[in-house]
């Protein structure tokens, strides 16, 4: 039984796409529409009960259909929202999709557009619920990888862990950023200064020193045969990603502070900064070479706050 | 084969607008760092020493990208400039903040408001 918001300031195009939209349900089926005057109410209702899709005009008194796109998209990801959009101007598409509108049906082609398009967006939108209601029900997943010592394969792991976060809802988007730079804060340091072994004072001296050392060292035995493991552990509380170098690991406690006044002018230290701020907790094994950092998930999964759960 | 631009730079008036890619994290740090130097090439060339760095595009950077704006900050301090940001996003003004950076630059929300800032300023 799906229930669709739609929202309009005209009450005669609120009705027109109520009245198109009954054309929706298949047999033995029921739709539930509701509807609202603007943004703001649209929202408030949002709150007391969530729909399996929102229909929204975009120009309304106060808060507007990108605006309200917008909203929708950032506080309820799961729910999809069509936007109706007038003249037809592509502009005006482009950047609905952007705000992260599911779709858009011109208004002068509702009658031919609104209901095939809102089938194929309750379809998928179906999809991505159960997936997500399905991740709230994962209780353990691991992965470890085995790097060579290759620069390209960082930015690599570091995309496929994040989007991996994204796909289980395990945090919003800036704290997914934010595990992305501690991990390749981690991983950048496996490689430079663990596997080949170039420390940060040469950096201080000159940079082209220090990269050139990096690039000689690649193709020289022992650093050239150096791998990274990576291991991430993901539980419904948090995640744990493990990152050891084969290189004779280092002395955290030797890292200069990097908020220090007389190190503001010093490039090391900040890697490890971030790591320690975005992470939860980061602690490294006694050789040096194996760093651990955990972050608890911010916000426990709900399953019952998906729209058409009970 | 020329390398991939880390930067789009583009001279206004006095000022050098050095916007950063969307996908810099892709980038291997020495590329980065690389092309940072020419950027002081260019600078020293062109006698430019106001600099805005605009973060709209860049969700978020590491410390290379930090040592590669204290790098570019650095030359156009000691050419009696001044270098200010951007548009920076929610996580890379945490960044800034955490690496202290915050209070060396002026961090400013749109473009229009950067280059004001270092076009009035008489360096």
């Amino acid at each position: 039984m799906p229930s669709i918001l739609i929202v309009d300031d005209s009450r005669l195009d609120r009705r027109l796409a109520g009245h198109l939209l009954q054309q929706l349900p298949g047999k033995n089926e029921q739709l539930r529409l509701h509807y609202a005057e603007t943004g703001e109410e649209a929202l408030n209702k949002m709150s007391r009960h969530l729909p399996d899709l929102v229909l929204t005009d975009i120009l309304m008194p106060g808060m507007d259909g990108f605006s309200l796109v917008s909203a929708v998209h950032q506080k309820y990801p799961l729910v999809p929202v069509i936007l109706m959009t007038g003249q037809g101007s592509e502009i005006t598409a482009a950047r609905a999709l952007q705000e992260g509108a599911a779709s858009y049906v011109p208004k002068e082609e509702l009658q031919h557009e609104l209901v095939d398009v809102t089938r194929r967006v309750l379809a998928l939108a179906a999809e991505a619920r159960s997936q997500a209601l399905l991740m709230t029900r994962l209780t353990r997943c691991e992965q470890e990888f085995l790097l060579d010592n290759d620069l390209a394969l960082i930015p690599a792991v570091v995309n496929y862990l994040q989007r991996q976060l994204a796909d289980l809802h395990f945090c919003n988007e800036p704290n997914r950023l934010r595990i992305g730079v501690a991990l390749e804060e981690a991983l950048l340091n496996a490689y430079y200064h663990g596997n080949l072994e170039v420390g940060s004072e040469l950096r201080e001296q000159s940079h082209t020193s220090y990269y050139n050392l990096a690039r000689k060292r690649v193709h020289e035995p022992p650093y050239r045969s150096r791998q990274i493991r990576i291991s991430s552990t993901l539980t419904p509380e948090e995640i744990c990603f493990q990152v050891e170098d084969e290189g004779p690991g280092f002395d955290p406690a030797s890292v200069r502070d990097a908020l220090a006044e007389e190190n503001q002018d010093r490039p090391s230290g900040r890697g490890l900064l971030l790591m320690r701020t975005f992470m939860d907790e980061v602690s490294f094994n006694n050789r040096g070479n194996q760093v651990t950092m955990k972050k608890r998930r911010p916000e426990p999964p709900r399953p019952e706050s998906l729209p058409g759960e009970p | 084969m020329a390398e991939k631009p880390v930067y789009r730079v583009e001279q206004i008036g006095e000022v050098l607008v050095i916007t950063m890619r969307d996908d810099i994290g892709s980038f291997a740090d020495s590329d980065v760092m690389h092309q940072t130097h020419e950027l002081l090439e260019l600078l020293a060339a062109t006698g430019i020493s106001r600099v805005v760095i605009d973060l709209n595009h860049t969700p978020y950077f590491g410390s290379c990208v930090l040592e590669s704006m204290r790098t570019v900050w650095k030359a156009t301090r000691e050419s009696g400039g001044r270098m200010v940001l951007c548009s920076p996003s929610e996580v890379g003004r945490e960044i800034l903040q955490l690496a202290n950076f915050h209070h060396l630059w002026a961090i400013h929300d749109t473009r229009e408001e950067a280059l004001a800032d270092v076009q009035n300023d008489p360096v």
